[in-house]
């Protein structure tokens, strides 16, 4: 198993959230993740070769999503005020 | 004169032109500054707003108005961070404003200063408890195609990482630019979302604009909603700091009647008291009272492609009755119809004229004033 934190900032107001949905070598694998405002989700994950589909909202100054996992080199992610919809692809390996 | 217009000139194309990178990234989405009526962001600014007033009548002012809570932001940019942003309310609904009067000549003729607050902002949807729900509501059917074409790509992809990748790459651009559209996508890609989608007809279609647009009508329902302020404002002589005014007012403002698809009629009234100088008598005192109310309507016209007002059409009449300190020969009370028509010349530039007319003297006077809203100021 491997550690994997989630993280999302949100700036400007206070309805900002995401939704994070786990693909485990193509199928839904536990229950989605949300983070309501800013804060932090742990999850334990097998590994596996993971799709992360992430949507939510961006409060009037913008949010920041990021994916604590080397194998995550596209964040932090920075969204402008409004929707946030995006997908991201993850290599989980066996942590030693 | 020609001194102030070149300083600000300078001023204005000196942080316009900062502006610009981002303006241009944020002008795909409805954003809180941009579709704001120009009325609404003369009674409460969100950042900062320069004017200057009356610039053809005899009293000049070169107004600087600013949100508490920007400036605090300026020293501080985690304020803006949703948990500490929610503890700033009392900022975040202060407004304060500082005038240099100016005389007929361009001579200094005194400075005022004030206070505002807001004391209902439905406007504010940034902090509004029940924007998210409907937000949901409404973008529901948008993230079902999201999660069940993501699904499709990574079940065909299976545990070959390049290929869920390449999926990835061109799904992500739908999903984030809005110049992407579905025809442009591989064909893979696009049958992935037609086996998913049960009706796709539209080949031009683009995800991203979609969301942008349902974002945008959620935002716009919050901009028709009510906001009230109190204010306190005094003003000095032009030999000294001493009072020469002090006003207090109310204001409201809420959007009331959709006259087209993109226009709609916003009521405004206004009623201010003023103790004013009495200089009938000796010396300086603020014995002479003044009620002043206006009440009316203003008509918003906006841009069809990004819901921008351009033209706002104000109608008003002024009701003023001096209770206290009446003058020889002075009418206890009067009554005037005014007009305001406001041209936005750029994103943050409005020209606003005023006309007022006298019904018992048959008087008609004109103001041209000048505003620059600088909300990106108060941003990253």
């Amino acid at each position: 198993m491997a550690i994997v934190n989630f993280e999302a900032f949100f700036r400007g107001g206070t309805f900002g959230f995401v939704q994070i949905r786990l693909l485990r070598n193509g199928h839904p694998y536990q229950n989605p993740i949300v983070i309501n405002g800013t804060g932090h989700q742990q999850v334990d994950l097998e590994p596996g070769l993971y799709l992360i589909v992430v949507h939510g909202v961006a409060p009037p100054d913008g949010a920041t999503i990021i994916i604590h996992h080397p194998s995550s080199p596209t964040t932090p992610d920075e969204f402008s005020e409004g929707p946030i919809h995006k997908n991201y692809v993850l290599t989980v390996t066996l942590q030693l | 004169m020609k001194k102030i217009l070149a300083i600000t000139a300078l001023f204005f194309l000196a942080f316009n032109s900062d502006a610009q990178p981002t303006a241009v990234k944020k002008d795909m989405l409805r954003t809180a500054a941009n579709i704001s009526s120009g009325n609404y962001r003369d009674i409460m600014t969100n950042f900062f707003q320069l004017a200057l007033n009356d610039l053809t009548g005899p009293d000049k002012r070169f107004r600087f108005s600013s949100n508490l809570f920007a400036i605090k932001l300026k020293s501080n940019p985690d304020l803006n961070i949703d948990y500490n942003f929610i503890q700033n309310t009392f900022w975040r609904n202060s407004n304060v404003d500082f005038d240099l009067k100016l005389d007929s000549n361009y001579k200094f003729n005194g400075v005022s200063a004030g206070y505002k607050y807001a004391i209902v902002n439905r406007r504010d949807y940034a902090i509004a408890k029940d924007f998210r729900d409907i937000y949901e509501k409404a973008i529901k059917g948008m993230v079902e195609i999201q999660i069940s074409v993501s699904q499709a790509y990574a079940l065909v992809a299976g545990t070959d990482s390049a290929k869920l990748d390449k999926f990835n790459t061109d799904f992500n651009k739908f999903l984030t630019d809005n110049t992407v559209k579905f025809s442009s996508l591989s064909t893979e890609l696009q049958n992935i979302i037609n086996s998913t989608i049960s009706k796709n007809s539209d080949s031009d279609w683009s995800f991203a604009q979609k969301v942008q647009d349902i974002y945008g009508k959620v935002v716009d329902t919050y901009k028709q909603k009510l906001l009230w302020t109190v204010a306190g404002s005094t003003s000095t002589y032009s030999d000294g700091f001493v009072f020469s005014n002090l006003d207090f007012t109310s204001q409201a403002t809420a959007a009331l009647i959709p006259t087209g698809k993109h226009s709609h009629i916003e009521f405004d009234i206004k009623a201010k008291y003023s103790f004013l100088d009495d200089t009938l008598k000796a010396g300086r005192d603020l014995k002479r009272q003044k009620l002043s109310s206006e009440g009316g309507f203003n008509w918003v016209f906006k841009n069809k492609d990004n819901s921008k007002p351009v033209v706002e059409f104000k109608v008003t009449t002024t009701y003023n009755l001096i209770p206290t300190g009446l003058y020889l020969n002075e009418k206890k009370s009067d009554f005037t119809f005014n007009g305001t028509l406001r041209l936005r010349i750029t994103d943050n530039i409005w020209i606003p004229l005023e006309i007022k007319y006298d019904r018992k003297a048959k008087n008609l006077f004109g103001f041209l004033s000048f505003k620059s809203n600088f909300d990106w100021l108060g941003k990253k």
